[in-house]
């Protein structure tokens, strides 16, 4: 090793080196493939064997193996090596195996510099509170591992480094804060790759029963709205997601959208209203204004309520031909947007064209034949169609029994559900009376998304949680247009009018969640503050876009000009520095002087005039000594001063401002009398 | 630059002396918040964002720490110790600071040698030598001293330049070599003596190589007691002169490393020697002190004064 001593890696040093990046990394192995424990743990043993003296640093060949092996690791855990987790495995690997190879400082320095990098990176896969507190901790940790590695003693003491490491990130805060709130974002500049492995939640783009039953248990939030002004009625809060409208006789899917292409462009992107479709649907009033922050999917629907009439988001938000909401990304981020809805509207109220008719009755032949023949028998027995609607719901209402626990079914669905089992949740209700209507000549269609949610009162928002996912009905009626029908809520009213949370608890949420407590008060207060915190955060640093900047930033000072921006990014920045320097200089101020030190002082500066200055080693004592024996009168004033210091300093006497002022008089006139 | 490169024997750290600008590892730092920047801008990730930004201020932090941690440190050159020309001369300084702050990992060396590092942390005063070559003869002002620090983070490099104004004693480089240069009128003195017979016979001293082989006591040696050289009272007087003039031939730089190889010489017998060099004589003596005011004056012959060399110092600070 031909490097100089100092450059290699103190003990202390590595430790931190150690402790930095394994807690940099612990949160990112939850994200990928389990083995990397495995290569964490062989290169920590390997590490330690090596500084107790026990093996050797891997030579060339070894290395080449090690690196192999991760490689085809992770080429066979994913089967390609582009896309984020596998890129960010990859560097998680070089992270762990420059740990066999670190001896100099060059070395550490990397892996510290890569640790920094993937402190950032896991907030690719997580953007809660909770990670952003880890991320706090991480960085200290490494803040001292990067100190340690710059002090020679001082790293001895692991504790001095955390509080300075401390120190620095404090400091550090101010001047983030201020950065992140003037810095402009400017949008993605090339495509990256989004979070795939997470598993896909909310409602899924096709509905056959059986699938409800798992999302419904799931506890985790799907999304959080923010009413500006009243907030509706539970009844009214049905938030549609997807809109199914082909059946297969087993699942429901989502039309094919070219079916939708015939009257223009397919969506209505930014809420441009250049669509000719959008006279379709009018609204009538009892708006809401609301805004979303949705729980990343990995899908890119939207959920909104009844019909949309305003919308934005940064991910880009439109409305699409069946008039619910979709994104242009894949949700792979917490996002956020805003929505006016018309509670009472009218959507495809005129006669629908022969083609959409088609397919709002399409039913797939040989599939739940007794189904179709009573919907059949009893739309004759019916007036109108409301009638029919009615006798329907009423059919439900008699015998069928809500439960998170049907019975499976077999191959005619709907006719097992309506007449055998009738024990069912939502999505057998659904799908079993959007037959029965489109047997009995009714366009009708299902309508997947949430239902309800629930209030935290200490923030005025809802949290609609995933066992709020719902499925539903709409029935188009001439002249009238698509109206909902919830047949769910002809079994179990109280389905509707609470969340399902409150109904089903210990279905719905595992044993070690707090929401499975929620009637103890204490414990559903936490929680509901818990969720608020989380939510304000979301809301105030992740939502932060350019939007909230622009809106900010004016509330600030007025109307935004270029000069007024440079001036006040000087005046901010300048004294948020300052500030901190300032604190600097304040911990290190010298200490206080006391009287007689001040009095001393002056003294000394008399005496200077002459000539005479007391060495950096000699005692005042020493010094009025020296000054006597050059002379006389001067040094017995001197003397006089300097006993008087003495007895102040060291014996504790008190002595008056009267008697310093004669003490100091004394040595100017004989000073002064010297010069004569 | 002139301003910050001062005289004097203690020097204070302050703005106005130190040089501050990122280090190499702090341009990779900047690569890395760069690279943070990127990733969160392309993922519109706010958190990301604010983790570029945060160790963006970090860095500026760090300037201001790197400063502090340097600022206010005091040097004071105490005392030199002489040493022969191209050998090691020895600076021992004082490092210092305010008791109410810590330094820590201060660097700082001559130009041109491998640093030393000390902490200020629970003693506020330390004493530490430093090392340079002696490249002069004469009165020696060492080169710059580079004071240097880059705690807390590594990222930030802060400077200073001082000269110390204790200047070292070089003598010139020892060579062996020729006849002892003794003088002709020592020659004399030597007859002189003889002639008076004054020799009292005043015990044994071990030998020294150098002793006259006249006055070895061959007895003794016989007997096996080992080489002596017989004393005689007179004999002390009986001095040597190194001269300057019984070098013919040679130039100055050459006769004085041979005159400076026999004052050593010399000096580890207990022979008196006297030097006389143009316009010099140094009175013929023993003794550790006689050898450091011979050895001064062979290094102070003729060499340059301490004001041309501060000049050709400062000029070469310019870089």
């Amino acid at each position: 090793m031909s490097a100089p001593e100092r450059y290699l890696i103190s003990r202390n040093t590595l430790l931190w080196l150690v402790a930095a990046q394994g807690i940099a990394i612990a949160p990112l192995l939850l994200y990928l493939p389990l083995w990397l424990f495995a290569v964490w743990g062989v290169v920590l043993l390997w590490r330690v064997q090596e500084f107790r003296g026990h093996w050797q640093m891997p030579r060339k060949l070894t290395k080449i193996a090690l690196v192999t092996i991760c490689v085809a690791g992770l080429f066979s855990s994913f089967g390609r090596l582009l896309g984020l987790e596998p890129m960010v495995s990859m560097l998680v690997c070089a992270l762990l195996l420059k740990l066999l190879e670190m001896q100099r400082r060059r070395d550490a320095l990397l892996v510290m510099y890569l640790t920094f990098f993937l402190i950032g990176v896991h907030f690719l896969f997580t953007q809660t509170l909770l990670a952003s507190l880890y991320c706090v901790i991480s960085l200290w940790c490494a803040l001292s591992s990067l100190m340690s590695m710059n002090q020679v003693r001082g790293n001895q003491r692991p504790w001095r480094t955390l509080k300075l490491s401390g120190r620095l990130l404090v400091h550090s805060l101010p001047l983030m804060v201020l950065l992140f709130v003037i810095m402009p974002r400017i949008g993605s500049l090339w495509a990256v790759p989004n979070v795939s492995k997470t598993a896909k939640t909310g409602v899924s783009d096709s509905m056959s029963p059986g699938d409800f039953s798992e999302l419904s248990r799931a506890g985790g939030v799907a999304f959080r709205v923010t009413f500006d002004g009243a907030v509706p009625a539970q009844s009214q809060l049905y938030w549609r997601g997807l809109i199914f409208s082909d059946f297969d006789g087993r699942s429901w899917t989502q039309a094919d959208p070219h079916d939708y292409f015939r009257g223009g462009p397919m969506v209505d992107w930014e809420n441009t209203k250049r669509a000719s479709w959008r006279s379709l649907a009018v609204g009538e009033g009892n708006s809401i204004d609301y805004s979303v922050i949705l729980e990343p999917t990995q899908q890119n629907w939207l959920y909104s309520l009844q019909l949309p009439s305003y919308y934005s988001g940064d991910m880009g938000v439109g409305l699409a031909r069946d008039f619910r909401l979709i994104s242009k990304k894949t949700l792979s981020q917490r996002s956020q947007y805003r929505v006016i809805s018309d509670l009472d509207n009218r959507v495809e109220f005129e006669p629908l064209p022969e083609w959409r008719l088609e397919r709002e009755l399409q039913l797939p032949d040989g599939f739940n034949e007794r189904s179709r023949a009573t919907a059949k028998q009893w739309r004759q027995q019916s007036d109108s169609e409301t009638a029919y609607i009615e006798r329907v719901l009423s059919h439900y209402r008699d015998s069928f029994y809500y439960t998170l626990k049907p019975p499976a079914l077999g191959r005619d669905t709907v006719d097992e559900f309506l007449w055998q089992t009738q024990k069912g949740f939502c999505e057998h209700y659904a799908s079993s009376f959007v037959v029965m209507m489109r047997a009995a000549g009714i366009p009708a269609r299902v309508v997947a998304g949430y239902q309800g949610g629930e209030f935290n009162a200490l923030d005025n928002y809802l949290i609609v949680h995933q066992y709020d996912a719902h499925a539903w009905a709409e029935v188009w009626l001439d002249g009238r247009g698509w109206v909902r029908v919830d047949p769910t809520a002809a079994v179990a009213p109280e389905r509707v009018n609470q969340s399902l949370g409150s109904l089903f608890t210990s279905d719905v949420e595992s044993l070690v969640s707090v929401g499975r407590y929620r009637h103890i008060p204490l414990l559903a207060n936490l929680r509901m503050r818990w969720d608020s915190v989380n939510y304000n955060w979301h809301r105030a640093v992740m939502g932060f876009d350019n939007e909230s900047q622009a809106e900010l930033l004016s509330n600030w000072m007025g109307d935004i000009s270029p000069v007024k921006m440079v001036l006040f990014v000087l005046i901010s920045g300048g004294s948020v520095v300052a500030l901190m320097a300032l604190h600097l200089w304040w911990t290190t101020r010298p200490a206080a002087k006391t009287r007689s030190q001040q009095y001393y002082l002056r003294f000394e500066r008399l005496l200077r005039r002459k000539g005479w200055t007391r060495q950096s080693a000699e005692t005042p004592g020493d010094f009025a000594q020296r000054i006597h024996l050059r002379h006389e009168s001067v040094g017995r004033a001197v003397r006089d001063f300097t006993e008087l210091f003495e007895s102040n300093e060291y014996a504790d006497e008190q002595v008056s401002v009267a008697q310093w002022r004669q003490a100091l008089l004394n040595v100017r006139q004989s000073l002064n009398a010297m010069k004569v | 630059m002139q301003p910050r490169l001062r005289l004097g024997k203690v020097h204070t750290l302050n703005n106005k002396r130190l040089f501050i600008v990122p280090s190499r590892a702090g341009f990779g730092f900047l690569l890395v918040v760069i690279l943070l920047w990127l990733t969160g801008t392309n993922f519109e990730n706010n958190l990301v964002l604010g983790l570029a930004f945060f160790l963006t201020a970090l860095f500026v932090v760090a300037i201001h720490h790197t400063f502090f941690n340097m600022s206010g440190l005091r040097i004071e050159g105490l005392r030199s110790s002489p040493c022969f020309l191209n050998e090691n001369g020895e600076l021992e300084l004082q490092l210092s600071c305010r008791p109410e702050t810590e330094k820590e990992s201060i660097q700082f060396a001559f130009e041109g040698e491998p640093f030393t590092t000390i902490d200020l942390l629970d003693e506020h005063s330390v004493d530490v030598k430093v090392f340079t070559q002696g490249a002069q003869r004469g009165w020696y002002r060492p080169p710059r001293l580079k004071i240097e620090s880059r705690f807390p983070l590594g990222i930030i490099r802060c400077w200073s330049w001082a000269v110390i104004d204790v200047p070292i004693l070089v003598y010139p480089h020892p060579v062996a070599g020729s006849e002892l240069p003794l003088s002709h009128a020592a020659q004399h003195e030597g007859d002189r003596l003889d002639r008076d017979g004054a020799e009292d016979f005043d015990g044994f001293k071990t030998y020294v190589p150098g002793d006259s082989p006249k006055h070895i006591a061959w007895k003794q040696y016989a007997r096996g007691q080992g080489l002596h050289t017989k004393e005689y009272a007179s004999y002390r007087e009986q001095t040597v002169w190194l001269d300057w003039e019984a070098l013919p031939g040679l130039g100055c730089e050459q006769r004085l490393s041979r005159l400076c190889f026999w004052v050593l010489k010399l000096s580890a017998t207990a022979q008196p020697y006297g030097l006389r060099l143009p316009g010099v004589e140094i009175k013929p003596d023993t003794g550790l002190e006689h050898k450091q005011v011979t050895l001064k004056a062979l290094a102070l012959f003729n060499a340059p004064p301490l004001d041309s060399q501060l000049r050709s110092t400062k000029t070469s600070t310019t870089s």
